[in-house]
């Protein structure tokens, strides 16, 4: 999702010469796509942002007004700071772990897959995308369960104790790992692919082991589709609902859940946009101020 | 804006300019809401068993067979609640009729957006239970909150609500998180003997807490398969979901507490703003129709809110509650609980955090 | 091969085996799961039965859920295609200012969560007839255009990575050889980025298939997406009935997949 890294990186040397006739790149192409944008969702967002600053009452629900009340009730409460917070470090968590999972395989179906085999393990972790949130943690509840599949499967090895993993931080990551996984590997294999070989070539005969070929030539090159992979991961994780709801249980609190109870549940619709607008603002802030410091470090590497 | 004036002639152009576009666009797309037939009811009910059953023994034989025509708009009920309330707004509904519970059924009337019903055109509702009966709304289907208890390991049940403080229930208790708020008029109830001390009940509650430990499931499955893997021991839950599970194979018993079943009643409402009002009435007569009555209460295990519901004895027996029970049960003070709703929910949020 | 390169090899495919089952194993439990003769969903296995599989025909919310759904995504891919294809070609190949902030709005819908952004565009539907009496909020236009806004931003990403790696120099020589704008864009740039443009439109309608949050206050009367008739069953049974459910639907689109491969290698798409 990150912006500049999407144009900065293969851009012929030279850039286009003057000739190109201006139509094929014309910013008008995009006019229908932005107009649609624009209604479907900056219009909306925007009558949001209005009503987040408007009164709630318990008898007549929304009344308009202007007043920061439901921002100041954010910034007062330490119990909704507290569910930004483990929102964030979540998010973050399972970023990382999602990045750590999925640099060997994606740089596996890169380099030491056929094309066959390729096709068919990408559909194969593809695939378990189209399970739905919803069946996707009902299944994890059974794995994760106290009497749960994993329970009885370390059972066999002597484990008897509660497991601990449905309504933990441990089993939600674990939830959003499982969803998450999917785009980091298919956004790096695309990076992965587009690295020239004849470079890790180089490197292999001039006697680098494989540890320093990734760490000092592909990881390096790979970096935007790197940050490309986890700003997406972390936005996706950021505005989780069904995983943290279902696995979380009622204990657990996370931002989106929190959001739609003050929604559906609460009908304090003020407030709830407030909440809305604070986490989006956060998660912009949080990946475009990492794009920004990763490229402003990348940019010095290549000079 | 004075007819025939320059403003409101340019304004009623557009709109019908508007409106031509709408509709020759739009039908395509939304096939039935295009014919607003005779006997077309929109109903807005949960989806699932619920709506299953309420087409298998309402909807269908006694709607759809005579030639109505049912369109459902199902989901959850905070999202079913948040749209009527929203579209109160632009002064339509998309709904004939709401299936909601009494407390919603309140709230929705205090906004204006569900009408009074006009009992004349709903010939059963004369045989309702009294204590359910409200002028904007239907009751349908009730039950209460009661002590449900693992048969097996479990030979003196508590009592009464106040018994579950006692610390031999430590660990062993299970409580569903949708129900946060019954839990809430428990503690006052044992607290102070009525069903508006919520605030005298919360250090109860912290207590409960605190000291017994009770287990707090999202849903009432998860309450079911806690039962039935031994995690807790006792659910404190509606009669109805009680016999459902002994139903589904787990040896239960089921305790009336002696400070009476806190109630809660389904059933539906009118909506103010609804496109066919009279489909809508015969939907609500045939609600309470006896034999429809009756296959639901077998069905759910939920008692009927007709009791001239033509179920057997047994069935009776099983589902419903006696005289005595239904006297002592407890209502809830719905002006009350509107009221407080949303800082209960918040304070039940911040104690069980976790 | 050195035995460096060998050890290396099965570092590899001994970690992408794991991850790659961990990633599978929701899938696998599902399809198992579907069997179960247990009342309530739980392990371990009582019996195996089909009886699920009878349940879930005979409920018609998942069959009519199935095909709204996939109308609904299909339509939103193309809606995504015709929006998002010439989109991506102003972003790649323009050199004008603005195309930094252009590229942030068009890709905006993936940084607003699915519940705000549904309850956003429902209120604002409902503001529109307000004021104009189109009836949006609850019909198949509000969902599609619902859908297409989390299609859309899927679609440029995809297309735009394959289009950068195209230098322009083919559609330059086509051009100077006299080809009209259309031309080169049929006959030149889009056999080339092919791959790319299916790939956009996998992930286009994947993620517009398994939405549940933006969908859920968009819905009306007889018209409920596939995902939330599964959590609407959810909300009074736990039982192998969306195990049903869910294993014919994941069969039929890894089908509808397994076909788009054979016309276009995805291995080249990613």
């Amino acid at each position: 999702m990150s912006t500049t890294e999407t144009f900065s990186v293969s851009r012929p040397p030279g850039g286009a010469p003057k000739g190109t006739p201006r139509r094929l790149g014309t910013p008008m192409l995009a006019t229908p796509a932005i107009i649609f944008v624009a209604i479907g969702l900056l219009a909306p967002l925007a009558l949001m942002l209005r009503n987040s600053l408007n009164h709630y009452d318990p008898t007549e629900l929304m009344v308009s007004a202007i007043t920061p009340e439901n921002y100041l009730k954010f910034f007062g409460d330490s119990f909704y700071q507290g569910v930004l917070w483990r929102t964030v470090w979540i998010s973050g968590l399972s970023t990382a772990i999602c990045l750590l999972a999925g640099v060997p395989v994606a740089y596996f179906l890169a380099r030491h897959v056929g094309d066959l085999a390729k096709r068919m393990l990408l559909i194969l972790i593809l695939v378990p995308l189209l399970i739905g949130n919803a069946v996707r943690t009902s299944a994890w509840m059974l794995i994760l369960n106290d009497k749960g599949v994993l329970a009885a499967f370390l059972g066999l090895f002597g484990h008897n104790g509660p497991l601990g993993l449905m309504y933990s931080s441990a089993g939600v990551v674990i939830g959003l790992i499982s969803v998450l996984l999917p785009f980091m590997i298919i956004t790096l294999n695309s990076v992965f692919e587009s690295i020239d070989r004849n470079l890790e070539d180089a490197g292999e005969s001039l006697g680098a082991s494989h540890l320093t070929i990734m760490r000092r030539i592909v990881l390096p090159l790979a970096l935007p589709g790197i940050l490309s992979g986890s700003v997406l991961c972390f936005i996706l994780s950021m505005n989780a609902y069904a995983t943290p709801v279902l696995i979380g249980g009622p204990t657990f609190h996370m931002m989106a859940p929190t959001v739609y109870q003050q929604i559906a549940k609460v009908m304090n619709w003020p407030f709830g946009a407030a909440l809305a607008f604070i986490l989006m603002a956060v998660t912009l802030i949080l990946t475009v101020g990492v794009s920004v410091l990763v490229q402003r470090r990348y940019r010095k590497w290549s000079e | 804006m004075i007819k025939g004036s320059p403003i409101s002639l340019a304004l009623s152009r557009r709109r019908m300019l508007a409106l031509t576009l709408a509709g020759t666009a739009l039908p395509a797309l939304m096939p039935r809401l295009a014919h607003a037939a005779e006997g077309t009811v929109v109903v807005s009910n949960w989806g699932g068993d619920w709506n299953d059953r309420t087409v298998r023994f309402v909807e269908k034989p006694l709607l759809e067979d005579k030639g109505f025509h049912v369109v459902r708009d199902l989901g959850m009920e905070p999202e079913r609640k948040a749209k009527l309330l929203s579209e109160k707004r632009i002064r339509r509904a998309s709904s004939d009729l709401i299936h909601v519970n009494s407390s919603d059924a309140f709230e929705l009337k205090r906004q204006g957006v569900v009408a009074d019903l006009d009992l004349t055109k709903i010939p059963n509702y004369a045989d309702v239970v009294e204590e359910l009966k409200a002028p904007y709304f239907l009751p349908w289907l009730y039950s209460g909150v009661v002590i449900i208890y693992n048969r097996d390991k479990v030979s003196e049940p508590p009592k009464s609500y106040a018994e579950l403080w006692d610390p031999k229930w430590a660990g062993r208790i299970g409580l569903t998180n949708q129900l946060y708020f019954n839990y809430l008029m428990m503690a006052g109830l044992v607290a102070k003997g009525d069903m508006t001390s919520v605030e005298d009940g919360k250090p109860l509650l912290e207590k409960l807490v605190g000291e017994s430990k009770p287990r707090l499931y999202a849903a009432h499955q998860q309450l079911q398969a806690g039962l039935a893997n031994g995690e807790v021991d006792i659910a404190i839950n509606y009669k109805a979901r009680g016999l459902q599970w002994a139903k589904d194979g787990l040896s239960l018993g089921i305790q009336y507490p002696e400070e009476g079943a806190i109630a809660v009643t389904f059933g539906a409402c009118l909506t103010e703003f609804g496109p066919n009002r009279d489909a809508a009435y015969t939907y609500l007569d045939a609600m309470l129709d006896p034999t429809a009555m009756a296959g639901l209460a077998e069905a759910s295990l939920y008692a009927p809110a007709n009791p001239k519901a033509a179920i057997s004895d047994e069935t009776r027996a099983l589902v419903d509650f006696t005289p005595d029970e239904r006297a002592r049960m407890r209502f809830l003070d719905y002006g009350y609980v509107a009221e407080n709703t949303a800082s209960w929910l918040e304070w039940w949020n911040k104690s069980f955090a976790g | 091969m050195s035995s460096q390169a060998r050890s290396v090899r099965l570092a590899y495919t001994a970690t992408s085996i794991l991850v790659i089952g961990f990633i599978v194993l929701p899938l696998v439990f599902i399809v198992w799961m579907s069997f179960f003769s247990n009342k309530i969903l739980s392990f371990p296995p009582e019996g195996y039965t089909l009886d699920w599989y009878r349940r879930a025909w005979e409920m018609s919310d998942f069959r009519n859920g199935f095909f709204l759904s996939l109308r609904t995504s299909l339509i939103a891919t193309v809606v995504a295609l015709s929006l998002g294809l010439p989109a991506s070609f102003a972003l790649v190949r323009g050199r004008f200012r603005g195309r930094e902030t252009i590229n942030t709005i068009l890709m905006s819908p993936m940084i607003v969560p699915g519940i705000v952004g549904g309850s956003a565009l429902f209120v604002f539907f409902l503001e529109v007839e307000f004021l104009t009496g189109w009836r949006i909020a609850g019909s198949s236009i509000g969902l599609i255009i619902a859908h297409s806004l989390i299609a859309l931003p899927w679609m440029i990403r995809l297309v735009t990575t394959s289009l950068i790696s195209v230098p322009p120099s083919v559609e330059e020589a086509a051009r100077s050889l006299g080809a009209g704008p259309l031309t080169v864009f049929f006959r030149v740039t889009l056999p080339v980025i092919r791959a790319g443009v299916i790939a956009g439109s996998l992930f286009a309608f994947v993620n517009s298939f398994i939405d549940l949050e933006k969908s859920i206050f968009l819905v009306g009367p007889d018209s409920t997406t596939l995902q939330i008739a599964l959590i609407n069953y959810l909300e009074w049974n736990f039982d192998s009935t969306i195990g049903a459910v869910a294993t014919v639907q994941i069969g039929l689109i890894t089908l509808l997949l397994l076909i788009t491969d054979r016309y276009a290698k995805l291995s080249r798409a990613f």
